[in-house]
């Protein structure tokens, strides 16, 4: 092997060649704007026309703001209720699938993934009609089937509305982290599952002494995305209901705040401040996370 | 073939090159050919409309006039980025609801062109009904032309209302008579516990919408003509008790049918007498309950006392010039004809269903024709007859701010009713009213930039 200072300058010079087509998209859509929202935070912007410096006043207002307040409490609620439930019920049908002589695994797969072929935006508009009072599919059945429920308000009613929200959310993703448990439980060792059924573990034990250590890396995994991606949680209540914040703001979430301080109202500061914000609290959850219930892979 | 990164990158390559070629030859072709005036509408029958008649403007002025339409969302949101970010706009754009959306700067930063003097040289303020003219002001400037008045009437099913019920409309005349009449008419008729026909059409949805058109209605607005906060009063506390008991208390009349296909299927149930009918609505019957021919009728909205007002207006579009328009003179040419001239006996705002807003237009023969929807009422004439009196609609730059907090305080009292009822209730809207339009207050400490 040569030394590689015999290489010629341009050999030598190729692995920045190779990385700089990613630095340079990096440096235009990642670093640029990173530095630049952190400097807007600290303006009051119309727009790109005008812009004043205002000092920590934006993150001042925010907290001073009812609407802020509420916009990261119903962000707070969705992600614990959405991810305390997406979890179980995903790796619920994930064993049920799991079964070995199970003729429609491939049916019922394809089933439970099939909402992601359609964009949240079709299903905000769908369960918006769905959850209608009187003449909605969800009130209809809940009339047939308990004889109560014709005339429920899912999306006039702010209570109802978050319980709405999460039934549509969880209809729409259970089915794709089902995928991720699915294939990390055809990982699982048989032997280790064999070895613990010789050795008298019933279903239960099993579960929770074999399967579940083997799956618990991507059990932390799905877990981190479900609550990253519910802090970001924006088009299907924004499709559901129409562009407003849903009764009672009840639809008003962290990123549709901050889409209506950027874009309808023109306060770019405004909105960096609630990007900066949102970004802490996410990296603080995921931090807290990844510590309390380590990677899984510790024991690897 | 040898291109050394491989056939993949070679075709990809291949591709970026043909795609930047073909964008860069569309756009130069583009260029060359864009028309004299471009006017964006966000109404497919507008557009329709202004294509039939555009070539008598052609001619006149030996131009090129292109019609584009845009879905009112994309374009809110377009033309509010491209005057936020200074990038391309057509000449004339008519805009959905109001300028409020557009307004947040300086005035010297408002997208649209100041029409003020040209308005008053063309005596344009005296032609057209001068309350539509608030819509499309700020800081006592206007910045775009009133395309309509839309005043609000109430549509009523006449074969239940007056053929069976036998209900004298005439007799109704404040909202005291008409609440009267809804207690006898809401109904559990198939004796299951829930009411099978309810006197009037509010919504939970539209809320905003609603309270506005009765606000407006009783004389008040969201902002008065200062600019200032001036929905924490006695009348709104009132008025949103009143809204709340109609549609959930023990006599409640009201039902929230929810819109679109929902409100079509109630009105031909009959679930629902009376709907609140802005002359656009008047369409929407005919396209989505045709069924109703012959069955509906039109009267004026209840006043809210004795010799009170009896209409109030309901949305509204209006056409503004970018200041980045090419050729402003000629763009304030095509709309004062699109909008003031009528030569074709009003067959157009006929069709369309909407009332124009200059009054010379209201005696246009078009106008006075029977409508086979509403038993062979002239509805376009019954409109005429109530726009004069369509009240004004101060508009701010904080206006979503304040429908927001008008949504919030109605949800609050919504629900603080179904638990409590009639009791504390009149207090506890005051209290939201003032709590919310404090929010409003503390949104317009950062209008930094309307201070001029």
């Amino acid at each position: 092997m040569k030394p590689a200072s015999n290489y010629h300058p341009v050999q030598r010079a190729a692995p920045y060649w190779f990385l700089a087509p990613y630095l340079l998209l990096a440096l235009v859509f990642f670093i640029y704007p990173l530095f630049e929202a952190t400097r807007l935070a600290f303006y009051q912007t119309h727009g790109a026309l005008a812009r004043e410096w205002v000092g920590l006043d934006n993150f001042v207002f925010l907290f001073r703001d009812r609407n802020f307040i509420q916009a990261l409490s119903n962000t707070a609620i969705f992600a614990i209720c959405n991810c305390a439930l997406m979890v179980p019920i995903s790796l619920g049908l994930a064993l049920l699938l799991n079964t070995r002589n199970n003729r429609f695994k491939g049916f019922f797969r394809v089933l439970f993934f099939s909402p992601n072929f359609v964009g949240q935006i079709f299903v905000g508009i769908m369960f918006a009609v769905i959850f209608l009072p009187r003449y909605g599919l969800m009130n209809r059945f809940l009339q047939t089937l308990l004889g109560w429920g014709l005339e429920t308000e899912w999306l006039t009613d702010p209570a109802m509305v978050m319980p709405a929200l999460i039934l549509t959310n969880l209809w729409m993703y259970v089915g794709f982290n089902m995928i991720y448990f699915l294939a990390a439980l055809q990982n699982v060792d048989d032997s280790l599952v064999e070895a613990a059924r010789i050795d008298g573990a019933g279903p239960w034990a099993v579960f929770w002494n074999v399967t579940l250590p083997s799956i618990k890396p991507v059990a932390i995994f799905v877990l981190v995305v479900c609550m990253i991606n519910s802090f970001q949680f924006f088009d299907l209540p924004w499709a559901m209901f129409r562009q407003t914040f849903g009764p009672g703001n009840s639809a008003l979430f962290m990123v549709s705040y901050l889409y209506d301080s950027a874009f309808h109202t023109g306060d770019l500061g405004l909105a960096s401040a609630v990007g900066w914000v949102l970004g802490a609290i996410i990296m603080l959850v995921s931090f807290v996370q990844i510590k309390v219930l380590g990677t899984g892979t510790e024991d690897a | 073939m040898n291109f050394p990164l491989g056939r993949a990158p070679f075709f990809l390559l291949l591709l970026a090159v043909a795609s930047g070629l073909g964008v860069w030859l569309t756009h130069g072709h583009y260029g060359e050919t864009r028309a004299d005036l471009i006017l964006a509408t966000h109404a497919r029958l507008h557009a329709d409309i202004y294509r039939a008649r555009i070539p008598e403007f052609e001619k006149r002025y030996n131009v090129k006039v292109d019609i584009q339409e845009v879905e009112i969302n994309a374009m809110r949101r377009r033309l509010q980025a491209a005057f936020l970010a200074g990038t391309e706009v057509p000449d004339l754009v008519e805009v959905p609801d109001n300028i409020a959306n557009y307004i947040n700067g300086p005035l010297k930063d408002i997208g649209f062109l100041d029409l003020t003097d040209w308005v008053k040289e063309k005596k344009l303020d005296e032609r057209i009904v001068a309350s539509r003219f608030s819509l499309y002001t700020t800081r006592g400037r206007i910045f775009a032309l009133p395309h309509d008045v839309h005043p609000v009437m109430l549509a009523y099913r006449a074969d239940i209302v007056e053929d069976q019920l036998g209900i004298d409309v005439s007799t109704i005349k404040t909202w005291d008579d008409f609440v009267a009449m809804g207690r006898k008419v809401t109904k559990d008729l198939d004796g299951d516990g829930t009411p099978d026909r309810y006197a009037l059409e509010l919504s939970v949805e539209r809320r905003s919408a609603y309270l506005q058109v009765l606000m407006s209605q009783r004389g008040d607005s969201l902002f008065n003509s200062a600019g200032e906060v001036a929905f924490d009063n006695e009348r709104m506390a009132e008025l949103l008790v009143w809204y709340v008991s109609q549609l959930r208390g023990p006599n409640r009349i009201a039902f929230n049918t929810g819109e679109g296909q929902p409100m079509w299927r109630a009105m031909m149930d009959g679930l629902v007498l009376f709907y609140f009918m802005p002359d656009w609505r008047t369409r929407q019957v005919e396209q989505w309950a045709p069924g109703l021919e012959g069955k509906m009728k039109l009267m004026p909205l209840p006043a809210w006392t004795p010799g009170g007002i009896r209409t109030s207006t309901w949305g509204s579009t209006g056409l503004g010039l970018p200041k980045r328009g090419r050729n402003p003179e000629l763009a304030k040419k095509l709309a004062e004809f699109l909008y003031t001239e009528i030569s074709d006996g009003g067959a157009a705002w006929s069709g369309l269903h909407i009332l124009p807003p200059s009054r010379d237009a209201w005696q246009q023969p078009e106008f006075e024709k029977p409508s086979a929807m509403f038993r062979g009422q002239p509805f376009m004439k019954l409109y005429a007859q109530l726009a004069p009196d369509v009240p004004a609609v101060p508009v701010t730059p904080f206006q979503t701010k304040a429908e927001n907090a008008l949504n919030q305080v109605f949800q609050a009292c919504d629900t603080y009713y179904r638990a409590n009822g009639e009791r504390g209730f009149l207090e506890y809207a005051r209290t939201q009213l003032k709590i919310r339009a404090d929010q409003v207050r503390l949104y317009m400490t950062r209008g930094r930039f309307l201070k001029e």
